[in-house]
């Protein structure tokens, strides 16, 4: 597993277009916002959690569909089935990767984004990162459980965001309300544990839906 | 002698016998009572004291909202035994529903926006019910989505088989979206802890349009059962005269 794991992050190092890319695809969702909606500052603020939200979801979900692609069509899948007898190590493999390689650089950049839309540095733009951060357990067990599901299908990248966009919303949910609480000077805590707790369930769930998909896809 | 029954149900020739006589007689069933529930509808039962005519919606958008509920968790059910004993008339099950119960889900949603003009004076909120009956209908549609996916129906119908059951979480959320949060949406009216809570002239026409909407989505299933087993008959017939026409 370590050495899956390390395998990939050498991959990540020497191939930064990919994960560049879906950052930069971030922060075009995200900058469109000002451009379609008019530069007014207070409605900016309002919208800036949410906006910086949809842009990480839709950068995530649509890097995932190329999270075992690769490995599936050159038939390494198969071959840690037949030297390891399991999948387990290689999806936990896959959610480390998928954390580090599209996950954490959103984190890091969405202060950035949400200063840029108007949200007060500290600690609005710090809650938003950490909202993220909270959600990033969830997020990553659905995109994996997602990539297992859509591996080998056609339109598999538009599948992928119809099919996980729904399982999403209640971490969005949670997390904006946070923020939303925090901006209008309220309490983010009660939102923000909520959303610990549904991303710690999922991040623990949704990866075994993934090692059944994941089953099915090799089959063939 | 019940579950020897069911059981028996879930071979195809057996399947085939029992949809020959079923189907007709849910076709029956169901256009008898869209006719007399509509008659009772319309006609018989009365307007609300203060909703006046537009309760009459509520005859065709609360069947729709429950029986796409009802068609999702059979479904559930189905990739349940789907993915434990591979039985091939499950994912037929899954396949044949998932459309009508998106429809079904849409015309909630339909019918419900047009009740809420007159009575909340919008056409829609984005509250706890509304929103989750929304998902549902997007968990339909990506169901549909993956199934149809990919060249191997069966991998199509397991992958849906294991969203379905990640899906079923939602089910609950709509059921009781109106008791935990503070929803536009009013509460369970009809049968509450005390009972029913519905005068009869209005539950009557109630139970024909919902028996009228449960037989025939259960005769459109069938019949869309049988068109899938027929289709693969043909591809498979079809595979095997183009193997002898290669030897």
């Amino acid at each position: 597993m370590m050495a899956l794991i390390a395998r990939d992050l050498r991959l990540i190092a020497r191939a930064p277009g990919d994960w560049l890319m879906a950052l930069a695809f971030f922060a075009m969702v995200v900058a469109i916002a000002p451009l379609a909606l008019g530069p007014e500052p207070e409605l900016l603020r309002r919208i800036s959690a949410g906006m910086v939200w949809i842009g990480a979801l839709l950068s995530l979900l649509l890097t995932m569909d190329r999270l075992m692609r690769a490995d599936h069509q050159s038939g390494m899948i198969d071959l840690v089935v037949a030297q390891q007898g399991s999948l387990i190590g290689y999806l936990v493999a896959k959610c480390v990767t998928a954390l580090v390689s599209t996950l954490l650089p959103l984190i890091i950049c969405s202060p950035v984004l949400g200063i840029m839309l108007g949200l007060p540095v500290w600690p609005e733009a710090g809650l938003l990162s950490l909202s993220l951060l909270l959600g990033a357990p969830g997020l990553t067990g659905l995109g994996v459980m997602g990539a297992a599901l859509t591996l080998g299908a056609r339109r598999g990248a538009v599948l992928l965001v119809l099919i996980l966009l729904p399982l999403t919303i209640p971490l969005v949910i949670f997390a904006t309300s946070g923020l939303d609480a925090a901006l209008t000077g309220l309490d983010p805590w009660p939102h923000f544990k909520l959303l610990a707790g549904l991303s710690l369930g999922l991040g623990v769930t949704a990866p075994l839906a993934a090692l059944g998909a994941l089953k099915l896809a090799i089959e063939e | 002698m019940a579950a020897g029954f069911w059981t028996s149900l879930a071979r195809p020739r057996v399947f085939a016998r029992v949809t020959r006589w079923m189907l007709p007689l849910l076709l029956t069933a169901g256009g008898g009572l869209l006719v007399a529930g509509i008659w009772q509808a319309f006609i018989v039962s009365p307007p609300d004291y203060q909703q006046g005519e537009t309760v009459r919606i509520m005859y065709i958008h609360v069947p729709a909202a429950t029986i796409s509920m009802g068609l999702y968790v059979s479904m559930a059910i189905a990739a349940a035994v789907s993915l434990i004993w591979r039985h091939m008339l499950a994912d037929l099950f899954c396949r044949a529903a998932a459309l009508p119960g998106a429809v079904l889900t849409l015309i909630c949603l339909v019918t419900g926006s047009l009740w809420g003009l007159p009575t909340w004076g919008t056409w829609w909120v984005w509250d706890a019910r509304l929103t989750s009956v929304l998902i549902l209908f997007f968990l339909y549609l990506g169901y549909i989505g993956l199934a149809d996916a990919f060249d191997r129906p069966e991998r199509g119908e397991q992958a849906g088989a294991i969203l379905l059951l990640v899906g079923v979480i939602n089910i609950p959320v709509i059921r009781f979206s109106v008791d935990w949060w503070n929803s536009i949406h009013q509460p369970a009216s009809i049968i509450r802890k005390g009972g029913i809570s519905i005068d009869p002239s209005m539950l009557i026409p109630l139970g024909l349009m919902f028996g009228a909407v449960a037989c025939l989505a259960g005769a459109l299933i069938l019949i869309r059962m049988e068109a899938e087993i027929l289709r693969r008959r043909i591809a498979a017939r079809e595979a095997r005269l183009a193997q002898m026409g290669e030897a």
